[in-house]
């Protein structure tokens, strides 16, 4: 390609140098600007009284510029003034893209849209007779064509002998007789059956049909339109305060003509609601729509945010599709918080009760939606917020029975899991082994290694006995302990002590086994058959650690209230061992310092959960 | 007061029979030269379609000129045609010139020239009719002018005429035809021809706008002879482009032969 263009420019310069020696501007053929020989001037082949002898391209005459049509309007680039001025055309010296009168937009009569200048377009209307829309933001000649395709909507006109009705259709949809609507207002073409008048409402009075305008309004695409009689789409409504006094909203009837939807940020126009900004369209609440009290009006823009009143009573504000999490009022534990970067905030502390739930509330176009995360705690609730400060909430399946299996802080507390890790030295802890070292010769203190890795959110877990037990099961401190039941040694002494909590766990609690005949026997003395005496229970502290630890921190075990505040019996909820009275008066004991005391509504059983 | 009375009857006669009598006039002789009047006017507009669609016809193929002066004759069909140049012009390379900066106002020019004369003969036809069938008419000489517009084309005659003491002068005939949206395209494409970048139109996207129509381009030597043709009623139009004309290798051959030897010859 390169070789050629070299080729070409040396070409160039070489027929410069052929160039006959005269410009001729009109020959005798009729031709412009022709380079010519002295000879063939002197044979008179040119029409000039006194051709310039000089390159045609150097002549004003044949200078290129844009030629202007005196008749239409229409710019040609490249025009020879001489040809130009032939052909009745203005010749301006410059680029036809810096003429303002040259400029381009897309000319719309009848069925045609073409690129034209707007004389041009002007000058094409008044030969035809009708109106013309010259739109000068389309420069593009598909865009300008395609504005005008068949799906352009106006009003289907059926002519009957008896009525004229009228519906709006696309110009495909209709069929028909093009109408045109003359300058002097009068209609053209029209069918004896079927006639299209695009872009026209059907309500227009110069189409005469039996649709009046304004009647109703109408949600449409998120903003508020009104329709006809006919019950056709008109236009987005602009000034509903006009319908007070049986006027009609003039700016939305258009001189009958459908109007093209205004852009959103035009806010002056009753009707156009803006999603993004936060309104839509909805029908009035109260019959209150806007500045109106007309009865033809029943849609409005309403705002899509929404107010929401929390437990305390507080009231927040949720902007259209922020969303948070809720539990129940009553329940002690509360949603998982995270940052923008999805860091935790604020861990679950395991202390739901039973019945709780939790769940996300969305605002959704003004109108709050709850969504429930799972019976049960099935799934829980995480609330992250943005940096722009919004929140969103989502519901996420609650892997806190999964917790049990991680033996470490470390793998209990990796970010993709929902547990927390209750280590040995923790308060709950030196309570049940100082409660333990209350029994003669048992001296065991936990270590740091030592913990448990617990839930963030409990599950209901399973009502049965069977279940319950074998959930409570799985919650195994990590120390080591004989127990033994029934005269046998039990090798892990958790298993014995937490099938015992478990067995408190649910339902379970109406059937009490009675443990009088376990016996715990400290490692030391197990040889000697020395046999527990069941002192362990006698501790206030055992018992809330014991209460914690394998009941309400695990599943919906233990004594605990559930969201209704009703408690179980504690006299059939608590591990009962050794002197069965003794044993009571410490759970009573309990039950009187603890901060429940207060709510305890004896032998009602565990709740299922409440919808929220 | 008899002889008033009976005065009074025949007055009351007399009366009746003028009344009778301009009624019987009025039918017999007055009300069918009315009629006669009421359904004798000029007709020829089907003549008139047909010159003018013929016209559009045979004009088209040769770009809406009858005589251009810049052109390329091409032979097709065993018959040549003389295709007029849009856009020329003479150097390798250069954008051309464009030629014709107005196609439609040329076309309606050359139209209204090309179908003077049978138009003339379609009126003298339709007045000679009128007369063998017994009307006295009285013809005046004719102009015709005519207006390309979308979907038609306005033929307005003026015809001072006069039948039976009535006159007529303006007649307004439309004939159905697209060459309006042919020669708007001709103009797109000669102005994508001298603005455009590209060495060939996009003629397939323009199709592709302006879907009513079938538009080629053939290249003969450096030219390239566009056709349009307007797929209602198949009416073709031609015309020639030569602009940012790459040469072939053998003509800068040719080009360089040919200098050397003038400038052997000059020295």
């Amino acid at each position: 390609m390169n070789k050629h263009l070299l080729l070409s420019l040396l070409l160039i310069v070489l027929l410069q140098f052929t160039v006959a020696d005269y410009c001729c501007m009109k020959d005798a053929d009729g031709n412009f600007c022709t380079s010519m020989t002295e000879e063939k001037i002197n044979d008179g082949k040119c029409t000039d009284a006194n051709p310039l002898q000089t390159a045609c391209s150097s002549t004003s005459y044949c200078k290129t510029g844009v030629c202007v049509s005196s008749t239409t309007g229409r710019c040609v680039s490249n025009v020879q003034k001489a040809v130009c001025e032939n052909n009745s055309g203005t010749f301006i010296d410059g680029d036809i893209r810096d003429l303002p009168r040259c400029q381009v937009g897309c000319c719309k009569v009848a069925r045609q849209a073409t690129l034209k200048t707007s004389q041009e377009c002007t000058t094409l209307g008044t030969q035809l007779g009708l109106k013309v829309i010259f739109d000068n933001t389309i420069q593009d000649e598909m865009k300008c064509v395609s504005s005008l395709n068949t799906e352009e909507e106006g009003a289907c006109v059926t002519q009957t002998t008896t009525s004229r009705t009228c519906q709006r259709k696309t110009r495909a949809e209709c069929g028909g007789e093009e109408g045109i609507i003359l300058e002097t207002g009068n209609r053209k073409n029209e069918s004896s059956s079927k006639t299209f008048y695009s872009g026209y409402l059907c309500s227009a009075t110069i189409l005469d049909t039996t649709c009046s305008k304004q009647m109703s309004t109408v949600c449409e695409n998120q903003d508020v339109y009104w329709k006809d009689s006919c019950d056709n789409l008109e236009n987005i409504v602009y000034d509903n305060s006009k319908m007070n006094n049986d006027k009609y909203d003039t700016l939305s009837y258009n001189d009958g003509k459908i109007m093209k939807k205004p852009d959103d940020s035009a806010t002056d126009i009753d009707g156009n609601c803006d999603y993004v900004a936060g309104t839509m369209c909805s029908i009035c609440e109260n019959k209150i729509c806007g500045n109106t009290i007309s009865s033809k009006i029943s849609h409005t823009c309403k705002s899509t945010s929404c107010t929401y009143t929390l437990a305390n009573k507080s009231k927040i504000t949720l902007t259209n599709m922020e969303s948070i999490c809720i539990t129940d009022e009553e329940n002690w534990n509360h949603p998982l918080y995270v940052n923008e970067n999805g860091s935790i905030i604020s861990r679950g502390n395991g202390l739901d009760l039973p019945g709780s739930e939790y769940a996300t509330i969305t605002c959704k176009n003004g109108d709050i939606e709850v969504l429930s995360c799972g019976e049960g705690r099935t799934g829980i609730c995480v609330q992250n917020t943005t940096r722009s400060g919004k929140t969103y909430a989502g519901c996420m399946n609650n892997t806190g029975s999964q917790c049990s299996s991680n033996k470490d802080s470390s793998s209990c507390l990796a970010s993709n899991r929902m547990c927390r890790w209750l280590n040995g030295s923790s308060e709950l802890f030196k309570t049940l082994a100082e409660s333990i070292s209350e029994i003669p010769s048992i001296e065991y203190k936990f270590n740091e290694s030592e913990g448990i890795c617990l839930p963030m959110y409990t599950t209901g877990g399973d009502t049965t006995s069977s279940g319950s037990s074998a959930l409570c099961k799985g919650y195994t401190p990590i120390f080591n302990a004989t127990y033994q039941q029934g005269g046998q040694d039990v090798d892990d002494w958790k298993v014995g002590w937490c099938r015992t909590v478990g067995w408190f766990c649910g339902e379970s609690w109406k059937n009490p086994v009675n443990l009088s005949n376990a016996r715990y026997y400290p490692n030391t003395d197990t040889k000697n058959n020395k046999k527990d005496t069941g002192k362990y229970l006698e501790s206030v502290d055992w018992t809330t650690s014991a209460n914690y630890i394998c009941g309400t921190g695990i599943s919906d075990c233990g004594y605990y209230p559930n969201i209704a505040g009703e408690y179980p019996n504690p006299e059939n909820t608590f591990v009962i061992a050794g002197n069965l009275e003794t044993n009571i008066e410490k759970i009573y004991e309990y039950i009187s310092i603890s901060n429940i005391s207060n709510r305890i509504i004896t032998g009602i059983n565990k709740v299922k959960g409440k919808q929220i | 007061m008899s002889v008033n009375k009976r005065g009074q009857v025949t007055l009351f006669i007399i009366l009746g029979i003028v009344v009778f009598a301009t009624v019987i006039a009025y039918i017999v002789w007055v009300e069918p030269a009315l009629n006669t009047q009421k359904s004798v006017n000029l007709n020829f507009d089907a003549c008139v379609k047909k010159v003018v669609s013929d016209g559009i016809e045979n004009l088209a193929i040769t770009g809406g000129f009858q005589n251009p002066t810049n052109y390329i004759r091409i032979k097709e069909n065993d018959s040549i045609q003389t295709i007029p140049y849009f856009v020329y012009t003479n150097y390798y390379l250069e954008t051309g010139n464009v030629e014709v900066p107005f196609p439609e106002e040329q076309f309606q020019k050359e139209l209204a020239g090309y179908t003077q004369e049978s138009i003339e003969t379609c009126y003298s036809n339709n007045v000679k009719k009128l007369q063998e069938q017994g009307y006295n008419v009285e013809k005046g000489d004719i102009s015709v002018d005519m207006q390309i517009l979308p979907e038609r084309v306005k033929v307005s005659i003026n015809a001072p005429t006069t039948i039976e003491s009535q006159e007529y002068e303006n007649i307004e005939i439309e004939v159905p035809s697209e060459i309006y949206g042919i020669l708007e395209l001709s103009s797109n494409i000669i102005q994508k021809e001298v603005l455009g970048e590209d060495y060939d139109v996009d003629l397939i996207n323009l199709m592709q706008i302006y879907t009513g129509y079938s538009i080629f381009a053939e290249r003969r030597a450096d030219t390239k002879i566009y056709t349009i043709q307007d797929n209602t009623y198949g009416v073709k139009y031609k015309f020639a482009s030569q602009s940012k004309v790459i040469p072939t290798a053998s003509e800068l051959v040719d080009a360089y032969v040919e200098f050397i030897e003038e400038n052997m010859e000059n020295e």
